[in-house]
């Protein structure tokens, strides 16, 4: 396929989960931050600020008075300047879905358009308060999850749809290993005297914000214990947001496009990090600290990303 | 109320539903009855349903030099535009005619120049346009087609008679809303399709691939054809993406293309793969910076001398240009009896030409009478309506004609049809012209209809997409009538 119409692809996969992957995280980080907002303010304030680390950006100053669900919501929702909000990952998405369109189904671009123009349509109506905010997120992530819906289902499995798969493998394997450096440091080392319920919900939070709690309690019933959060998500083969099967999925993505030369760079980075994940898992737990090897799969996921576009849309 | 609709067309106008007030022609007497079924409530419903259908379909066009975004929809209206058999039978027999004439018209140009020599048309209005293209003299194209694609525009006058307007032999753009009119068409007002027997036109990708097939170079099983756009800020963009979705085949840009050893070839993730055939929407000058203008960016370096290798086919031919010149317009009655030895099957309107010194002494005295527009141009852009322009306007437009005559047509303003448009939750008379497709292959064939386009700003002319233009769905009828 044409080498351009193949790295649209490619972003619409990363644009699409990422606008997902922003809804959720927003949408998860205010239902936590409500319900510990009136036990402890610290805290709340604390979840918003791992909120911004996780998007690498700053934390939001000033706390309006409608509170920080409508400022957030605001900021990384509707904020049509701001990349790194859901409407601006929207837009990107539509606007390669839109050079794009012939190697599309009608069906691809109608429910994205339709995700985009309903956000739009927000963010020009604003928001009243933390309900209607509440409601913004959700109806997105609806939306959202329609348009993904409609490529699973309506996508020939051809080249086309692996660089977009791919796309999507790798911005959410990157997803759930930052959001594990940034939450999992504070959650592992807690002292669970006394703060066990707000750890408890906290753990959950961590789950939920990568859509692996049900997920997670089908493997280990009952408890949320800090490593058996951190092995399901980095370990677990079957658990779709953990980064092994983001790993397994990109290494296999990656052996049916076509490499004239053998194995290219971007399969080896694909391959070692696989095989670090299928037999170093004990290594790995055994680190007094997750964030050093986090660090390292982010770093291997930029390297893996550089790869594929200097092989297969140089331009 | 469609049928209680309050207005009587005046003399010269002729009305498509409407013989009179409350009297529909025969062939709408059963879409006013089934239009006239539904109360005005249930009319606004299904309006804005078909519009937000436009909206998240995303079939939109970009309008040059507009500041409030660039993203606009076609306004598509809802009552339809019915052709019946009888009456467009012999708008089919003309415009086979008429693309086969300019065919020949577009190979003796670029060959023998016969029809010079026996002084049809002037030398100098062929030679001196910039669309003429020295470049390609001497190179017949891939079995004698210079335009694949041809639009020909036909207005109504008030006696009802269909008279061309012009034609677009370059890359005539709107087949995409014709076939996306009859989708929406089909889903606001189901029950209307009911009562006809309205030809399909779903099939016009696949005649037009085979079409572009037909032209290919070399013998293959499956020559390799594709859309060549200039891009997403085109103004036809969804048309481009459109058709090369509709076919099954790559939608590229000039940076996908790269000609090597006088073969072109598409830079996909498996390497380089060559290509038969582009269907190009792009205008000559932008084609090749190696032949046409330096600086553009949209063709590729080296595409003319593929093409004059005989290589790849270029879908029109570079050079068609000059046949759907205005002026060239004003010959073209002379050029099918020359050609064909036949009379023309479709009348034109009569055209003053700047180039000839008593036409441009007509023009520049009848200015408040005449529509006047420059040669080569198009979108509506340029034109002057005489009747309706201010005296300064006039004025203002007879300096800049004096500057360069050549450049400059007239013709006398010719009342279009008007057909009744919802507009505002009522039915309005809006004026309507109508764009056919013809394409050709191994044979010219014509799609059935083409694009009704409609002025919906009241007592405009204009139906140009980027002037307040929208379009109808448009039905010709199969031979047994309703």
């Amino acid at each position: 396929m044409l080498s351009r119409v193949a790295g649209s692809l490619y972003w619409l996969g990363r644009y699409v989960e990422r606008a997902e992957n922003v809804t959720r995280l927003l949408q998860v980080t205010s239902q936590v931050a409500v319900e510990f907002g009136g036990l402890d303010d610290k805290l709340a304030i604390s979840e918003w600020e791992d909120f911004a680390r996780l998007l690498a950006t700053d934390p939001l100053e000033a706390a309006r008075p409608d509170g920080p669900v409508v400022a957030h919501t605001e900021e990384f929702l509707l904020n049509a300047d701001n990349p790194l909000s859901v409407h601006g990952s929207l837009a990107r998405a539509r606007d390669n879905a839109r050079a794009v369109r012939e190697a599309l189904t009608h069906e691809v671009f109608l429910n994205l358009n339709a995700a985009y123009r309903g956000l739009d349509e927000r963010r020009r109506t604003g928001i009243a308060d933390a309900v209607a905010a509440g409601d913004a997120v959700a109806d997105t992530h609806r939306a959202i999850l329609t348009a993904l819906g409609s490529m699973e289902n309506t996508l020939n499995r051809d080249q086309g749809w692996t660089f977009l798969k791919l796309g999507e493998a790798i911005e959410r394997t990157q997803r759930t290993l930052s959001v594990l450096s940034a939450k999992l440091p504070s959650l592992r080392g807690a002292n669970e005297d006394g703060g066990l319920p707000l750890l408890f919900a906290r753990r959950r939070g961590l789950l939920r914000s990568v859509a692996s709690l049900e997920n997670f309690r089908r493997v280990h019933s009952g408890g949320l214990d800090a490593n058996a959060v951190a092995r399901f998500l980095l370990f677990q083969p079957d658990a779709p947001r953990s980064v092994r099967c983001g790993a397994t999925r990109m290494s296999n993505y990656l052996q049916q496009l076509p490499s004239p030369r053998g194995m290219g760079a971007a399969a080896r980075i694909a391959g070692r990090l696989l095989a670090t994940l299928s037999y170093e898992d004990d290594h790995i737990m055994s680190a007094p600290d997750l964030a050093g090897f986090c660090d390292d799969a982010i770093d291997a996921l930029a390297k893996l990303h550089e790869a594929i576009g200097r092989q297969y849309f140089p331009n | 109320m469609l049928r209680q609709m309050d207005w009587l067309p005046p003399d010269a106008e002729f009305d498509e539903i409407f013989a009179s007030t409350g009297r529909p022609r025969p062939h709408y007497a059963s879409l006013v009855s089934a239009l006239d079924a539904h109360d005005g409530d249930e009319l606004k419903r299904r309006e804005q349903l078909q519009r937000m259908s436009l909206l998240n379909q995303g079939i939109t066009f970009a309008v040059y030099g507009d500041k409030q975004g660039s993203e606009r929809v076609f306004p598509f209206d809802f009552v339809p535009r019915i052709i019946p058999y009888d009456e467009w039978q012999p708008i089919e027999d003309g415009l086979v005619q008429r693309v086969t004439a300019l065919n020949l018209f577009l190979s003796d140009v670029y060959s023998e120049q016969r029809c010079l020599k026996d002084g049809i048309v002037p030398w100098e209005l062929i030679l001196t346009r910039p669309e003429f293209k020295r470049e390609v003299v001497g190179i017949a194209p891939q079995r004698g087609v210079y335009t694949h694609v041809v639009g020909t525009d036909l207005i109504r006058d008030g006696d009802g008679r269909y008279l061309v307007l012009e034609d677009n032999c370059r890359s005539p753009s709107g087949v995409s809303y014709v076939l996306e009119n009859r989708n929406l068409q089909k889903r606001a007002f189901p029950e209307l399709l009911r009562d006809y027997p309205v030809r399909p036109i779903e099939d016009y990708p696949r005649v037009l691939l085979e079409t572009l097939r037909h032209a290919a170079p070399r013998w293959s099983q499956a020559p390799l054809a594709v859309v060549l756009t200039p891009g997403i800020h085109n103004s036809a963009y969804f048309e481009h993406s459109f058709l090369a979705r509709e076919m099954g085949v790559p939608l590229v840009e000039g940076r996908d293309l790269a000609v090597e050893d006088n073969h072109v070839f598409i830079r996909t993730t498996d390497g380089k793969q060559r290509v038969d055939v582009i269907y190009r929407r792009i205008d000559d000058e932008f084609l090749d910076p190696l032949a046409f203008q330096r600086d553009s960016v949209l063709g590729s370096p080296g595409l003319l001398n593929a093409y004059r290798a005989g290589n790849v086919a270029l879908a029109n031919a570079p050079g068609a240009g000059v046949a759907d010149d205005k002026a060239v317009y004003a010959y073209m009655p002379e050029l099918i009896r020359y050609y064909l030895d036949e009379e023309p099957r479709l009348e034109q309107i009569h055209t003053w030409i700047g180039a000839r010194p008593e036409d441009f002494t007509y023009m520049v005295e009848h200015l408040d009478e005449l529509v006047v527009k420059t040669t080569g141009g198009s979108g509506g852009y340029g034109m002057l309506i005489g009747p309706s322009a201010s005296k300064q306007e006039i004025d203002e437009y007879r300096a800049k004609m004096k500057e360069a005559p050549h450049e400059y047509i007239g013709q006398p303003r010719i009342e279009l049809s008007t057909h009744p448009t919802y507009l505002d939750e009522a039915f309005r008379p809006r004026r309507i012209d109508l764009r056919p497709f013809i394409l050709y292959g191994d044979r010219v064939r014509v799609m059935p209809g083409g694009l009704t386009r409609v002025a919906l700003r009241d007592g405009s002319y204009v139906v140009n997409s980027s002037q307040g233009g929208g379009s109808k769905d448009t039905w010709v009828l199969e031979e047994r009538n309703p």
